[in-house]
């Protein structure tokens, strides 16, 4: 009883959020409420949210190839997204002048993915009472949850770094920019490490026909 | 020593001898089907090589480059031996009945020039695509020359255009479709006379956004240099008993790449796998030795709607049926018995399917296996629309492959006639339809609910008022501040 009574403490800042959300990250920011584990903790509960939503959703409602299920796939789809944006989200915003902390960004982000956790479940449980006419209504359902979350990363954007609307709509235009530089320079940096791994192996192999 | 040697060697021989004869077909080929998910799953050899023909096995000089074949309603095989400008005849056994090189036109012997297209009609007239002498020929079955006729000058083509039929096909009424080298416009049609009376079933030009974008920035210099968006070339055909025109394309894109023409002229052909285009291999190496998407060359229409295409870039003839589904795929490139070297035309007699190798100016001949035969024999049954009798032969798909999707979709589909709808669902379920396993799951649904719906309604209401009662006893206790 007192585990679950922690386990609800812990998860308040989250629950309120949902609803109040310029509300909820501005006592993240300066009321120092919630853990800051709790960007991790999202994190796999969001995993395990959306792996079973792939696999377990009913059959009318399925577009995932069994045979290419890989749920360490999808964890770390989630963990490199999540990097690249608060990567790409802490640079632009500490140019802007934001007041938001690497801490603050990742915390909101994490949070803000909570809509989600708390619909993939039970919706892929329910889809497996639906036939192919109405996947509409899991699909009106999954989108829901998808927009408030689109909503909550706003708030959170605008709450942390103390920004106005339209400078927040800047911000996340050039977080999709940076994000689009940065996943451009890991892309060139692959190759060349590649270039140069073939080229030492070359040599290696030259060296060993020679001798 | 050397006795103890020879006994090894000669039991290792009966050995092997004896394991090449096991019940098992063993061919020189893979055989292969994609699954709903466009995975390759390998499946049993549907299609064994029999034998093949020469012209030398006839008795005559050896064929070639042989371009075309075509059964008549006996089973005699036509052969236009293009190379030696003639037309061999083989009976039903594949025995020589004849050659053709010569006939009476107007009083005059007359001969061919590299014919490269033949076609026979239902009652048995011979129809010839003389390429050379840039005309189609049409004679009856003993050789009696009925009708020929050329291109005559007229405003649709151009007056330098050469006129080079390649293929000819002749439906009921006698009109002739015909495709003609460097002809982009479709299939030429001419009327029972042989006036042309117009192109028929082009294929549209299909631009992309970005390529639109790029000729309206581009100026006329540039676009002269870009490339011209010329519509694909048909490259043969087959019709149909109902008169629809089977052609396939030289485009060599990823989508489909053979149409079920309608007499005026629009494409109807059937694929109920949005998924999967009818386009042979889903998935193919890009670079490399026997790379790139699958490219027809020649088609073939059997009974009960099914239709085999013949693959030139692997050499392999895929087979679907008349909604779409790839049935089964055999036959390669190679030097062995049962793959091609330049597999240029397919037939097909009975169950068996002939194919017309260029290079190696022979005729393989494919017998079905038990697993083929199987495969064939449901497919018609589900055309005539009679789920119940394919069950059977569902059945026995399923033991020699339990993964042919098709099997599970049939025996799920006659289940669900017969109203069991929870069994129809297991089956639904394998067979990847969604469609069908919806309307099972609905009348599953709805009888659970008839059944079991008002303990559940009554169970629900408990709970709404457990806790309803528990929160207002609560709230009373809390009010009364104890």
């Amino acid at each position: 009883m007192r585990f679950m009574l922690a386990v609800h403490k812990y998860f308040a800042l989250p629950r309120y959020v949902l609803v109040h959300p310029v509300d909820g990250f501005y006592n993240m920011k300066y009321e120092k409420q919630g853990h800051t584990s709790i960007i991790f903790i999202n994190l796999i509960l969001f995993w395990i949210s959306y792996s079973f939503q792939k696999q377990y959703c009913g059959f009318c409602v399925n577009d995932s190839d069994p045979l290419s299920y890989n749920t360490f796939k999808d964890l770390a789809y989630i963990v490199v997204l999540f990097a690249i944006w608060c990567a790409g989200n802490w640079s632009v915003t500490t140019l802007m002048n934001g007041e938001g902390k690497l801490r603050d960004i990742a915390m909101a982000a994490s949070i803000s993915l909570t809509p989600m956790i708390y619909v993939f479940i039970p919706a892929a449980l329910l889809s497996n009472l639906l036939v192919e006419n109405e996947a509409t209504f899991y699909q009106i359902v999954m989108g829901i949850s998808i927009v408030w979350f689109v909503i909550l990363m706003f708030c959170g954007v605008m709450t942390i770094h103390n920004f106005s609307v339209g400078r927040t709509f800047a911000a996340l235009f050039l977080t999709f920019l940076s994000i689009c530089i940065i996943l451009f320079l890991a892309i060139m940096l692959a190759s060349l490490l590649q270039q140069v791994y073939i080229f030492i192996k070359s040599i290696y192999t030259e060296l060993l026909y020679r001798a | 020593m050397k006795r103890k040697l020879c006994s090894i060697l000669l039991f290792i021989t009966v050995l092997t001898v004896s394991c090449s004869t096991a019940a098992y077909a063993d061919v020189s080929y893979e055989c292969y089907n994609y699954d709903y998910w466009g995975n390759v799953v390998p499946s049993p050899v549907s299609y064994t090589p029999e034998r093949t023909v020469s012209g030398a096995d006839l008795g005559i000089s050896d064929f070639n480059t042989p371009s075309d074949m075509a059964f008549d309603g006996e089973g005699n095989l036509y052969v236009a031996d293009t190379g030696n400008s003639r037309i061999v005849v083989l009976n039903r056994d594949l025995t020589l009945k004849k050659v053709i090189t010569q006939f009476g036109n107007k009083g005059k012997k007359d001969t061919f020039k590299k014919p490269e297209g033949i076609t026979v009609g239902s009652d048995g007239t011979i129809h010839i695509a003389d390429t050379e002498n840039h005309r189609i020929v049409s004679m009856n079955s003993s050789g009696k020359l009925i009708r020929v006729f050329g291109l005559t000058k007229n405003s649709l083509t151009g007056s330098n255009f050469v006129f080079l039929p390649t293929k000819v096909g002749v439906d009921r009424a006698n009109r002739y479709y015909v495709i003609a080298s460097h002809v982009t416009n479709g299939i030429m049609g001419f009327d029972a006379n042989g006036e042309f009376s117009g192109y028929f079933g082009s294929l549209k030009v299909q631009t992309s956004l970005a390529e639109k974008f790029w000729k309206t920035v581009a100026t006329k210099e540039q676009r002269s240099q870009m490339e011209l968006f010329i519509p694909t070339e048909f490259n043969n055909l087959d019709i149909d008993s109902d008169g629809f025109v089977y052609a396939t394309d030289t485009d060599d894109s990823e989508d489909q790449s053979i149409r079920k023409i309608n007499p005026s002229g629009v494409d109807v052909l059937v694929n109920y796998n949005s998924t999967k285009p009818i386009c042979g291999d889903l998935s193919y190496n890009s670079a490399g030795s026997y790379s790139g998407p699958s490219k027809f060359v020649d088609i073939i229409v059997r009974k009960k709607g099914i239709y085999s295409a013949l693959d030139s870039t692997r050499g392999r003839i895929f087979t679907y049926d008349s909604e779409g589904n790839l049935l089964y795929v055999f036959g390669g490139l190679g030097s062995q018995l049962g793959t091609f070297k330049n597999p240029i035309a397919i037939g097909s007699w009975n169950e068996g399917i002939y194919i017309l190798d260029q290079n190696r100016a022979q005729i393989i001949v494919f017998q079905p296996t038990q697993y083929g035969q199987l495969i064939n024999k449901a497919v018609g049954l589900r055309f005539d629309g009679d789920e119940t009798k394919a069950v059977s032969c569902w059945k026995n798909v399923l033991k020699l492959d339990s993964h042919y999707e098709l099997a599970y979709d049939g025996i799920g589909k006659s289940l669900l006639a017969s109203n069991k709808n929870k069994e129809a669902m297991y089956y639904l379920k394998k067979g990847m339809d969604k469609r069908n396993y919806s309307i099972a799951f609905h009348r599953y649904r709805n009888e659970w609910m008839r059944k079991y719906g008002s303990i559940v309604a009554i169970i629900l209401l408990g709970i709404i008022v457990f806790f309803a009662g528990r929160s207002f006893y609560r709230r009373r206790k809390f009010n009364r501040g104890e």
